[in-house]
């Protein structure tokens, strides 16, 4: 989730609130559901967390002064821009090329408003956090600003081959070019910056173009924005040119553009952009955008663009009383707080048709605007209720059984020990002298093949563990520190791969003890075993077996398995030295594993 | 509770068998334990603490006298047996001539050593070197070594040593050069000087009467046995106290802390009303986010969030699961592209019915609330502890996997304001912090959406979990008419304050530092 700074002194003056402090903001915050990062903030500069994925309007100090100014007002500001009825100050040309590279550009102009420092700062975190997390990492969304003083229009929109000569141009000097590297690693001479690139080179060489390349997800070919004079405005959504793309204090005329995959988010974000500089008193003027090929806004699209289509809902004030729990609401009173929050509302009677500001296109049910009064009007004017109807608490059925065998593995002498699932091939194949291959497989004990993460991150974590004796063998690892003999045990979970299920696998409940110390032998622990089925009813014999049958984890002759009315339950028997060898463990150990879920399906006759 | 041994008068306890015999054996005029102890069947050192014992219950009295004694070394034991170097060398002279040489070279006496002893035997004319060979000459020097040797031999025999004082003022002198010098190396000096505190010990009036009740010695055993039960020879014979200084190590039963914590907010959901809901760790998508009204595109979905399932048939690959159970992948579908029961405008985008089916590691415990509201009961409480993977580095703010404690609540009358009496309960019944605040939250399936926020006795204000009332898109593709609340607790670091840990891996056994033992519920 976003985090943005700004200096307190720039939230105030938007704010119109100059003794705003960050007490005050730390309580105003919640109205963009955002949270003060105390730690990290003085009267000077405040940072702030931003939740809220659907409304990047708040991700920046306009969004935050706006819904603070509106709150103190008790009406929506205006916004003209967003009428849609403005004459155009110009147009963009889109070229069919970039169909398939990066479909859609909408931009505005604002003029009137000189550049500060303040606000190009606020301009740049708002750049940055909307093509970062609104954006993809540029993927979906990428911004653009330019003195539009010196464009000529109309602009094209263009995707050009990459090593296009033609289209070279001069790419922004990154903030340290004497650091610079490029893509084989040599420093890149003072005078290069001044030449031209093609596209290719700032990909391959720039700085810039390095860090962002990944936005353009493999083209072939790179969308440039070029003005009537052939002069490149940038290529996005990777840099802009140092010529038109350099954008100091002191320029009143400034165009913005916002590329991207999708247009709707392309429009929301250029709404976004003109509504923080309209704040800071520039006058925006709408750029048309004409596509040679169909969108969902048809050949001609105008930013900033008013997306009426999806801004409005409507609510029973019946409703909000219902959800919120609060019979004696009255319809006027969500009208008013929801209009202290930004809002448009028309009411009639009972009903209220709610319409958002064009720069937030987030409602898409009558419970978002119930949400927005509960916050508008604060959450602390809600009294809690205390549950009134009565229910059954219950463990599940499955949960009831682990429980009863963990009380009788503790009663045997057992302590218990609790494990992650994640884990290493390595841990539960390799070191337990077993394969991967399904021949491998103990019955349906543990499987040959495992749960394995496709996008592993880490190896040691891997796989899902599909039997627990090797996490036990772990836990053993990690405690020759602790008192001899070691009696140790975990009823717990594991997942095994099974391809004939719906969800390629099986959850399952699992027991494992692990019995370790100089004369540790399997009669001890078969005693401990007996103890256990027994305690379930199942007596040795008849109600329960135990099958030699050789487990490449343990000594031969001294494995099996356990079986109880033809379910197999799972294994017994004393660890391989190898295996102790490969887990650095010098003491003999034994160890069974029992599975629960067959286990509870043969005591309760399933 | 029973009266407390504190505040009464100490408990004496029995003479242990040695301290008895000591008493036994003790007489009126004082006597040091070299005397006494023999009398009392015992050695000096076994009496020795036995008669401090005594004297500390008033029962023996003690003079101590500060003493010198001159004793044997080793090297002096060494020079008793074989003779004192200097009469060595006179006997190897009187075998025969002999050079320089062979009249130092004795077996077993250190080089440096002869060779002082021939130099001081020279220096006072009781050998005389004559061209290459050397003889010995008679003379009354030799009656001091003469003497030293005999004192040697006393005093390998004498190991308490002797008053050097009783000496003759000449051997005394000569005994003197002898012993190790305060400074500088020592070793091969055949005396020492000891300086000791000579304890002598009286019976006191107060012993005599402690011994007048003395039983007589009887066998002391440690152990009772069946056989002694059953021949009545216990009675003869007195038990061996025991030392109580030193508890043995003995490994314990114990429910793991963290699993113990667990337990504990299972039991507290469990009085509330709520019954428990499980499920599968490997789940796809659409349980997982889609019918949480994630949509498809949403950043949180990318590569680097969740773990995908890898197909063992075709590494590599992801796995795909083979149908969405309980027809509930259309009603999800067209919830997302805003055609579905709850009227919702939707996501404006398609929704891809085969992505939906990919595998994956459940990321979220809200997977199981999902399931869950395809047979819901209204009223209807619900909790899941989920054991849940996010694609995160491991460190010690991420475990491998890790719990999540989440549930809903069904019923036709619940609100918001239910919502936070619930998380009020919450706060009180599972944290114990009477105190909350609530905060705007956002999270994809509920709305409105809430942050509580917790005094914690020891922590101060910390988020104590999540919650909201499902999305009608949630709940609606189910058929779900009422309203249904959906929590969150995050308990982790509650946990570990309680565990007394400040890396979150060492909550489990097997990532733990010291594997078991090394949690301990505070």
């Amino acid at each position: 989730m976003p985090h943005i700074t700004f200096p307190m002194a720039d939230l105030r003056a938007l704010a119109g609130e100059p003794a705003l402090s960050l007490d005050d903001l730390d309580r105003l915050s919640t109205l963009v559901k955002g949270e003060l990062k105390r730690r990290h903030s003085s009267e000077a500069e405040a940072k702030v967390e931003l939740q809220d994925t659907n409304r990047p309007d708040t991700w920046c100090v306009e969004g935050i002064a706006r819904a603070i100014r509106q709150r103190r007002r008790g009406q929506p500001d205006a916004y003209p821009c967003f009428q849609g009825d403005a004459a155009p100050a110009g147009t963009i040309e889109v070229d069919a090329s970039v169909e398939r590279v990066r479909p859609f550009v909408a931009g505005f102009v604002a003029r009137g408003w000189t550049v500060d420092e303040a606000g190009l700062l606020a301009f740049i975190s708002a750049q940055e956090v909307l093509s970062r997390n609104f954006g993809r990492q540029r993927k979906s969304v990428a911004i653009g600003i330019y003195d539009a003083a010196r464009i000529a229009w109309p602009v094209r929109y263009l995707a050009a081959p990459l090593e296009a000569r033609e289209h070279a141009f001069v790419p922004l000097t990154p903030p340290n070019p004497g650091d610079a590297r490029d893509g084989a690693g040599r420093p890149i001479p003072a005078a290069r910056w001044a030449e031209r690139w093609t596209p290719g080179e700032v990909l391959r060489d720039h700085p810039t173009g390095r860090e962002f390349a990944a936005a353009l997800q493999g083209a072939d070919r790179a969308p440039l924005l070029v003005d009537a004079a052939g002069e490149v405005l940038s290529f996005p959504p990777i840099i802009n040119s140092q010529g038109l793309g350099r954008v100091v204090a002191g320029m009143t005329e400034l165009f913005v553009e916002v590329t991207g995959t999708t247009l709707d988010q392309v429009l929301l974000t250029a709404n976004v952009l003109a509504a923080n500089l309209a704040d800071r008193g520039a006058r925006i003027e709408p750029v048309r955008t004409v596509y040679p090929f169909d969108t969902p806004r048809g050949p001609e699209v105008q930013a900033p663009h008013p997306l009426e289509d999806r801004r409005s809902i409507e609510l029973e004030a019946a409703e909000a009383r219902r959800l919120l729990g609060e019979p004696d609401l009255a319809a006027d009173e969500v009208a008013r707080w929801l209009a202290a929050f930004g809002l448009d509302v028309a009411r009639q009677g009972e009903r209220l048709r709610v319409t958002t500001p064009a720069y937030r296109v987030d409602y898409l049910h009558a419970v978002d605007a119930i949400e927005d009064f509960a916050i508008a009007r604060g959450y602390e004017a809600l009294s809690p209720l205390m549950p009134e109807e009565f229910t059954v608490g219950a463990l599940a059925p499955m949960t009831l059984f682990a429980d009863l065998a963990r009380e009788r593995m503790l009663g045997l002498g057992y302590e218990e020990a609790i494990g992650n699932l994640l884990t290493s091939v390595d841990e539960v194949r390799q070191k337990m002298n077993l394969g991967e291959r399904p021949e491998d497989a103990f019955g349906a004990l543990h499987g040959g093949p495992l749960v394995r993460i496709q996008n592993v991150m880490n190896r040691n974590y891997a796989v899902v563990r599909d039997w627990v004796v090797p996490t036990l063998l772990e836990v053993e690892r990690r405690s020759t520190g602790a008192v001899y003999p070691h009696r140790v045990f975990e009823a717990g979970e594991v997942a095994a791969w099974d391809a004939s299920q719906n969800l390629a696998s099986r959850t399952e409940q699992r027991l494992a003890a692990l019995l370790v110390h100089d004369k540790a032998g399997f009669s001890e622990l078969q005693g401990v075993l007996d103890q256990l089925l027994r305690s379930f009813g199942l007596a040795f014999g008849d109600g329960y077996q135990l099958l030699v049958r050789a487990h490449p984890s343990f000594i031969p002759g001294r494995a099996t398995a356990i079986v109880a009315r033809g379910a197999e339950l799972g294994v017994l028997g004393e660890v391989h030295p190898e295996v102790l060898t490969r887990w650095g463990l010098y003491s003999p150990a034994v160890a069974f594993e029992v599975r629960l879920d067959a286990l509870r399906g043969v005591v309760s006759g399933q | 509770m029973s009266e407390s041994a504190g505040g009464g008068a100490p408990l004496t306890p029995p003479l242990t068998p040695n301290e008895a015999a000591v008493l036994r054996a003790a007489g009126d005029a004082p006597e040091p334990l070299t005397a006494l102890a023999p009398r009392a069947g015992l050695r000096p050192d076994q009496a020795q603490s036995s008669a401090e014992g005594l004297v500390a219950r008033g029962l023996l009295s003690r003079e101590e006298e500060a003493t010198v004694r001159l004793v044997i070394t080793d090297a002096g034991r060494a020079q008793a047996e074989q003779g004192v170097p200097e009469l060595r060398i006179r006997r190897r002279l009187e075998q025969g001539p002999a050079t320089i040489q062979e009249a130092q070279d004795l077996p077993g006496l250190d080089k440096a050593a002869v060779g002082a002893a021939f130099g001081a035997l020279k220096k006072a004319g009781l050998v005389v070197v004559e061209g290459p060979q050397v003889r010995a000459a008679p003379g009354d020097g030799w009656a001091v070594h003469e003497a030293r040797e005999g004192l040697l031999r006393r005093l390998a025999d004498a190991p308490e040593g002797l008053d050097p004082a009783s000496l003759e003022p000449a051997l005394l002198q000569d005994v003197e050069a002898r012993l190790p010098a305060k400074r500088g190396k020592k070793g091969g000096e055949p005396f020492e000087r000891q300086e000791a505190r000579a304890r002598r010990y009286a019976i006191t009036p107060a012993g005599a009467v402690a011994r007048a009740t003395l039983g007589a010695a009887r066998p002391e055993v440690a152990q009772l046995t069946p056989q002694m039960l059953k021949d009545g020879s216990w009675r003869d014979v007195s038990f061996r106290a025991f030392n109580v200084a030193h508890p043995p190590a003995t490994p314990s039963a114990r429910r793991n802390p963290y699993r113990a914590f667990l337990d504990q907010v299972k039991q507290t959901l469990l009085a509330l009303g709520f019954e428990e809901m499980t499920g599968s760790v490997v789940e796809p998508e659409f349980w997982n986010m889609d019918a949480l009204f994630l949509p498809q595109f949403h950043p949180a979905r990318e590569i680097h969030d969740v773990y995908f399932v890898e197909d063992a048939a075709r590494p590599g690959e992801c796995v795909f699961a083979r149908e969405i159970e309980g027809g509930a992948l259309e009603p999800v579908a067209l919830e997302h592209e805003g055609q579905g029961r709850s009227g919702s405008r939707g996501w404006n985008y398609a929704f891809d019915r085969q992505r939906t089916k990919r595998l994956v590691l459940r990321s979220q415990g809200t997977v199981l609330s999902a399931r869950a509201l395809q047979a819901v009961k209204t009223p209807g409480k619900y909790f899941g502890m989920a054991r849940c993977f996010r694609f995160d580095d491991v460190d010690e703010t991420h475990a491998p996997d890790f719990f999540q404690i989440e549930g809903i609540v069904s019923s036709e009358r619940t609100s918001f304001r239910h919502l936070l009496g619930l998380l009020e309960l919450f706060a009180r019944q599972v944290a114990k912090a009477p105190e909350v605040k609530f905060v705007p939250a956002y999270f994809p399936f509920t709305e409105p959406s809430v942050e509580v926020h917790m005094r914690h006795p020891d922590l101060g204000w910390m988020e104590l979990g999540g919650a909201g009332i499902f999305r009608p898109e949630v709940t609606r593709p189910h058929g779900v008419e009422g309203t249904v609340i959906a929590w969150g607790l995050g308990l982790d670091r509650m946990a570990m304050v309680a565990l007394g840990i400040k890396d979150i891996r060492h909550l489990f056994t097997n990532n733990s530092p010291e594997g078991l033992g090394s949690l301990r519920l505070k």
